[in-house]
């Protein structure tokens, strides 16, 4: 039954790691309930970091047998669900008494490993913290053979034959390295890439270069003969000069190619197997995670009597770190429940025909962009019935709304915070957590989970997870000659349908997608950039992009095709940008713009109804369009105006100051002049002067809007002959508005 | 941590180890201890990039211009203010370019652009475009005129003054504060 001593290092060095991580996170949320109220609205969810916390190391260090560790953790475990139960109410002393179990499992945790004595009362410290006490530090001389004897549930350990190789966990050779680090190292090499891209177009054009003098050497040759005598002594120089500098200009250009050749192609496999090397740097074979479970199992299986054998298929599958460290406490989790719920104790496995021997099987499977982890075991299975009963009475559902659900969804609620089957509470699992840390365990890593179950045949769980959270897939497309990345996790489907499947729902485009309604937006549209979609095709592309229960119809020029990408974040100032997430690189290192497609579909739908009444309006009054030119120097003023006014359905053009104004005017027609005042090379007093003595223009109504709201100004803009005057801080939407219908 | 090691070997790790070249290397110190330093405090000398912008001329101190890029592509930025002209890629790290004619009201033509001068401060990173890199050139503070406020079209806060009369050298400051508050707005 010993485990592989070199096996064992590593599981508790993975353990010292962890339990330093776990530490901290409790040790904050300690040190903020402290500050915290009761009805603090983090106050919940900050007990629960500290229980959950306690709860990981508890499993993980009785899972390589460090008791002394486990045996504080549990407690810890045990305190904070009796303040969250609201059984035991928090005191100043219990998070006095959990900061030094914190310290204490870390001095205990040292002592395992340099195989010391605990230096401190582990019984004495266990029941003060039970009951939550004060705790005072006994005079440290005391202890010595006295505690020694006390310990003795640790004493097997200590005789255990794996304790003699504890130093070796120094020895192994790696290096934490800061993920900024290796992201750091992309950002170059994806810049020598782009480098050596150009290199290889060099490259051709030196071979180019090279053909172009191999046929005039070929010409040359042909039109004067080696051999052949001129007449002309002076051409025969000539002549004979120029054939011997061709020739080493051929050479010269033949030696340059060949070499450059060689160091072009090594670069280019250099290049390109460093980019491999790059990214394999955070993937690690699932089996770093995975081997751990094997004792997991067993010592979970010895506590409560049950043989469980665990069987690993494809743990050589690679992930990336981050996924494998985050799938940790899941998998934890669904291993305990299938040991504690699922298997069946050995008689009942015998009456059922099973074997005595209990299995549970982990598959990980590499779908491609995706890697998807099986969990089964051959127990009892789950009652959907005793599910749908708990659901109940837990009030996740009432009993007409459960009569209509499938059975996968009534499963569903097993996932729900607070949902336990088992009745008793056992020291392994069983407090009401559990599935719903799986879920949201697999959330956080951009991944689900799903479930299947047969009654007394077993349960299987479904993981599945990115194979890396810097990367995924998205779909590349062009609007108005821009290429733009739309991630794939968004995209419900693509069709590409002709303009007669386009009806008209409410004034607005829409098409059908399963005879639902899906109302279309056209993405120039969207992006405000000039449309290349020629009128006369009659195919559209549309992307159906969905958001929770919201889908959405983007009309796009053209699609390019599905790529990985890697999503950077725009450097400040650029940080916040609406509908944009931000920017993955091209093979050629350009950027492109990677659309926030939720953000674009919420406020597209919050929008369409007011286009809706615009669409509707133009269509009764059939008259022409009112246009009108907004001149302000702010962009925020000029955007706001222009979209109020759009959105009301006029014609919209913008200047960036009163020369660029008065220009325009000179172009084109407009119905109505907004102007601001205080603007650069030319200001609004003077355009407004100007138009009011222009013989052209005079007829057209001006509104001044401006910050400054003194009535001298307000004076004056009417006297240069402004036929309304909105001051910035009464300024609304509606009072605009108002004044624009009154004037146009 | 292994790796910092490396880079922190120390100067004592270069000197010479012969007696001659120690005794030089010290002398060369006395010497130099010797100078005095009034020249530093009588001239602050400030040193900074000129570029072309059409047909002015203007200067960024080297304390915000990090690189001068040139052959980029730059993108375009759908529903930003109009003198952002997109995003580049400055080794994996997508940076906002201003187009400074725009926010200067400076004239365009299709052939400008060529160099983008990549500028930090305050944790923000820029890429202001230029039409050509001219010279490096220094300036002290007192030297510099006051800029025209009154028929340029451009904002007074944007320059910090005029050296010589014909390079206007930009505060950089402000031009950070105008991008931020733009964007954040």
């Amino acid at each position: 039954m010993a485990m592989d001593p070199k096996f064992l290092q590593e599981l508790i060095q993975t353990f010292t790691v962890e339990l330093d991580e776990q530490s901290q996170a409790m040790t904050d949320a300690l040190l903020k309930l402290e500050k915290m109220d009761l009805d603090h609205p983090n106050y919940n969810d900050t007990i629960n970091t500290i229980f959950r916390a306690a709860h990981n190391i508890k499993g993980a260090a009785r899972g390589i047998g460090i008791t002394t560790v486990g045996e504080i953790a549990h407690q810890i475990e045990s305190l904070f669900t009796a303040v969250q139960k609201k059984t035991l109410s928090l005191t100043p002393e219990i998070i006095d008494i959990s900061l030094i179990a914190v310290d204490k499992m870390r001095i205990a945790m040292n002592a395992y490993i340099h195989k010391t004595d605990l230096p401190f009362d582990l019984p004495d410290f266990v029941a003060h913290l039970a009951r939550g006490e004060k705790f005072t530090e006994k005079n440290e001389k005391s202890h010595d053979k006295n505690t020694q004897s006390k310990l003795n549930t640790d004493n097997s350990m200590l005789k255990s034959p794996k304790r003699t190789e504890s130093h070796d966990y120094k020895s192994k050779k790696t290096v934490r390295v800061s993920v900024d680090k290796l992201e750091h190292i992309s950002g170059l090499m994806e810049e020598l890439q782009v480098n050596k891209i150009s290199i290889e177009e060099h490259y051709k054009h030196l071979a180019t270069l090279m053909a172009k003098t191999k046929n005039l050497t070929y010409i040359w040759k042909r039109t004067f003969p080696k051999d052949y005598k001129y007449s002309d002594t002076h051409l025969q120089k000539v002549i004979q000069t120029s054939n011997d500098m061709l020739l080493d200009i051929n050479q010269s250009v033949d030696y340059l190619f060949k070499k450059i050749r060689g160091h072009v192609n090594e670069l280019s496999i250099i290049s390109n197997s460093l980019q491999d090397e790059t990214r394999m740097i955070r993937l690690l074979p699932a089996s770093t995670l995975l081997r751990d479970f094997t004792r997991t199992v067993r010592d979970m299986g010895q506590e409560l009597q049950k043989d469980v054998e665990l069987i690993l298929h494809g743990d050589d599958v690679q992930l990336d770190k981050m996924v494998l460290d985050g799938l940790q406490a899941p998998l934890v989790h669904l291993l305990r429940n299938a040991i504690d719920h699922g298997i069946e104790d050995k008689l009942t496995r015998l009456k059922q025909g099973k074997s005595e021997k209990g299995h549970i099987t982990i598959d990980v499977i590499d779908e491609g962009n995706q890697i998807l982890i099986v969990v089964t075991d051959d127990g009892s299975g789950i009652d959907i019935r005793t599910i749908a009963k708990i659901a109940e009475e837990k009030k996740l559902a009432t009993q007409s709304e459960l009569e209509t659900l499938t059975d996968n969804d009534i499963l569903e609620f097993m996932f729900h915070p607070g949902f336990s089957t088992k009745q008793t509470v056992t020291s392994i699992s069983g407090r009401g957590i559990g599935l719903d840390i799986v879920k949201s365990g697999l959330q956080d890593l951009k991944g689900n989970v799903t479930l299947s179950t047969e009654l007394g045949i077993g349960t299987t769980f479904y993981l599945r997870v990115p194979l890396t959270l810097s990367s995924e897939h998205g779909l590349t497309l062009i609007c108005g000659g821009e290429l733009f990345v739309i991630p794939i996790f968004v995209i419900e489907r693509v069709i590409i349908a002709s303009r007669s499947n386009i009806i008209e729902v409410e004034g607005s485009e829409a098409i059908l997608v399963d005879d639902i309604a899906v109302l279309l937006r056209k993405l120039s549209d969207l992006l405000a950039i000039e449309e290349k979609i020629p009128a006369n095709s009659d195919n559209l592309s549309i992307i159906i992009v969905k958001s929770g229960r919201n889908r959405l119809g983007i009309i796009v020029e053209e699609i390019v095709g599905e790529r990985e990408i890697v999503i950077k974040p725009l450097q400040p100032p650029l940080a916040k940008l609406p509908y944009i997430a931000g920017g993955t690189l091209s093979g050629t290192g350009q950027v492109i713009i990677v659309l926030n497609m939720a953000e674009i579909l919420n406020s597209t739908l919050q929008t369409s109804r007011v286009t809706r009444i615009v669409s509707l309006n133009n269509e009764t009054k059939k008259t022409e369009v009112p246009h009108i030119l907004v001149v302000d120097d702010s962009i925020t003023t000029r955007t706001l105006e222009q979209n109020i006014l759009r959105n009301k359905g006029y014609k919209v053009t913008t200047a960036v100051n009163g020369k660029e104004g008065w220009d325009i005017l000179q172009k084109q027609k407009f119905s109505l002049l907004i102007t601001d005042i205080n603007m650069p090379i030319m200001d609004g007093f003077t355009l407004t002067e100007h138009i009011k003595k222009s013989e052209t223009l005079r007829d057209m109504p001006v509104i001044i809007i401006t910050s400054m709201g003194s009535e001298a100004e307000k004076k004056r803009g009417l006297e240069v002959g402004a036929d309304a005057y909105i001051i910035k801080n009464e300024f609304e939407s509606g009072e605009l508005l108002r004044i624009v219908s009154q004037l146009v | 941590m292994q790796i910092d090691k490396d880079e922190n070997i120390g100067a004592a790790h270069f000197m010479p180890e012969d007696q001659a070249d120690v005794k030089i290397l010290e002398d060369r110190a006395k010497f130099l201890a010797s100078i005095p330093l009034q020249t530093q405090e009588s001239t602050h000398l400030i040193h900074y990039i000129r570029f072309r912008l059409g047909k002015e001329y203007y200067g960024i101190t080297y304390e915000f211009a990090k690189e001068v890029m040139k052959n980029f592509h730059v993108t375009y930025l759908p529903h930003v203010v109009d003198y952002i002209d997109g995003v580049i890629n400055r080794r994996g790290a997508l940076i906002a370019v201003i187009d400074l004619k725009k926010l200067f009201h400076l004239p365009h033509s299709k052939t400008d652009n060529l160099y983008a001068i990549i500028i930090t401060a305050k944790n923000m990173t820029l890429a202001l475009l230029a039409d050509d890199i001219e010279s490096s050139n220094e300036f002290e503070l007192a030297q510099l005129s006051p800029p025209f406020s009154a028929e340029s079209s451009i904002k007074p806060e944007f320059i910090l003054g005029l050296h010589k009369g014909h390079t206007a050298i930009i505060n950089i400051d402000s031009i950070l504060k105008e991008c931020y508050d733009h964007l954040s707005a």
